[in-house]
């Protein structure tokens, strides 16, 4: 017999609680959840729109002047939105499979799914600002550059756009990084530990 | 009777298995509560979809562990400042035997030392659960269900004995 055993009857027969009657179950019942899912929820939806609000902001070329530009942007715009309806899609098809009478390992991997499709939108919002602020330094660059002048100066300018733009790129990131860092270090922390472990376990 | 009046007849006659969730997954009374109560929101969200599918226990255990491994949100208050329910105040305790209260004891504080997959497995072995469901409820196959119960069986009784409780 298995030295735990003896606690095992015990176990079972342990009453000792505060005993909730059914007014008080009949009270929870109306109360709202404060699950970790339904905080990632409200998160993740800021985070949606804060995309598309950015996507407002970035620069704009001068499209009468220079066709090539113009092109460009029309597809870069398309591919955005594109990407965003499908970032938009998968978040909410993984949402909508998070449920709690799933096996704990399902569940876990559904939740972090759901955010690893935010996180992953989040990303591509950056790189896409990096790559609009690129497109608008080639733009000025081409548009900028006095062939007159002497190659030196045209030069400086390039290299002064580069340093701007490298700098506007790092400090995104930077953001980006440091509100990852606090918000998610804490709240998935648990859920990532524990889904950690029971891959151990098959991979053992 | 209504289904809300049917859950709650449920529940009430099978608290003690949340009860015993939140006693091994907390160690603050008001945490405890809180645990509770997400748990039985969780409870009721997905009484429709399982009503009458399997024993309201067996279903209990899986939304319970879920909701103490991957759903509640330790707020870690150290003073609650939020009023619990007037209603939960009634607090009555069973009439216990303190030597078994005492080993009892021993056990919860012994498991308090484990992570969340080892309790959910401890939890499911003392509640007496065959290896397929707690292999389906921890969504792990049955041979390193098999494999890790024993680990955390041993590992359980090392903390046991350095107690003094085995």
């Amino acid at each position: 017999m298995d030295e735990l055993d003896q606690f095992k009857k015990q176990w079972q027969e342990d009453k000792n609680f505060i005993k909730v009657d059914q007014s008080d179950i009949k009270t929870m019942l109306h109360k709202s959840s404060t699950s970790i899912v339904k905080w990632i929820f409200m998160i993740s939806l800021i985070e949606l729109s804060l995309g598309i609000i950015l996507s407002l902001l970035l620069p704009n070329s001068n499209r009468d002047e220079l066709p090539f530009f113009h092109f460009v942007d029309y597809a870069s715009e398309l591919v955005f939105y594109c990407a965003i309806a499908y970032f938009i899609y998968k978040f909410f098809k993984s949402y909508t499979s998070i449920s709690s009478t799933n096996s704990t390992k399902n569940l876990l991997n559904s939740i972090l799914e759901t955010r690893k499709h935010v996180e992953n939108y989040i990303k591509f919002n950056i790189y896409f600002i990096m790559y609009s602020f690129f497109v608008a330094f080639l733009e000025l660059t081409v548009r900028k550059i006095d062939l007159d002048h002497k190659w030196g100066s045209n030069l400086l300018m390039i290299i002064a756009f580069a340093v701007c733009i490298t700098l506007v790129a790092y400090v995104f990131i930077a953001i980006f990084k440091f509100y990852y860092k606090i918000v998610y270090r804490r709240l998935l922390r648990k859920l990532n530990n524990n889904y950690e472990e029971l891959n151990r376990l098959e991979q053992e | 009777m209504n289904l809300e009046q049917e859950f709650v007849i449920l529940l009430e006659k099978n608290q003690n298995i949340v009860h015993k969730i939140c006693k091994i997954y907390t160690d603050q009374e008001d945490v405890h509560k809180d645990l509770f109560q997400e748990i039985t929101i969780q409870l009721w969200h997905s009484y429709p979809k399982f009503r009458g599918e399997a024993k309201f226990s067996t279903w209990a255990y899986r939304i319970g562990l879920n909701t103490a491994i991957s759903l509640f949100r330790n707020k870690k208050r150290k003073l609650s400042i939020i009023p619990w329910d007037q209603a939960l105040e009634k607090i009555s305790y069973e009439e216990y035997d303190p030597q078994k209260d005492d080993q009892l004891h021993y056990l919860y504080e012994a498991i308090q030392h484990l992570n969340d997959i080892e309790k959910a497995l401890i939890y499911l072995y003392l509640e007496d659960k065959d290896y397929t469901e707690i292999a389906e409820t921890l969504g792990i196959s049955e041979v390193n269900a098999r494999v890790k119960m024993n680990r955390t069986k041993t590992k359980l009784k090392e903390i046991l004995k350095k107690k003094g409780a085995l």
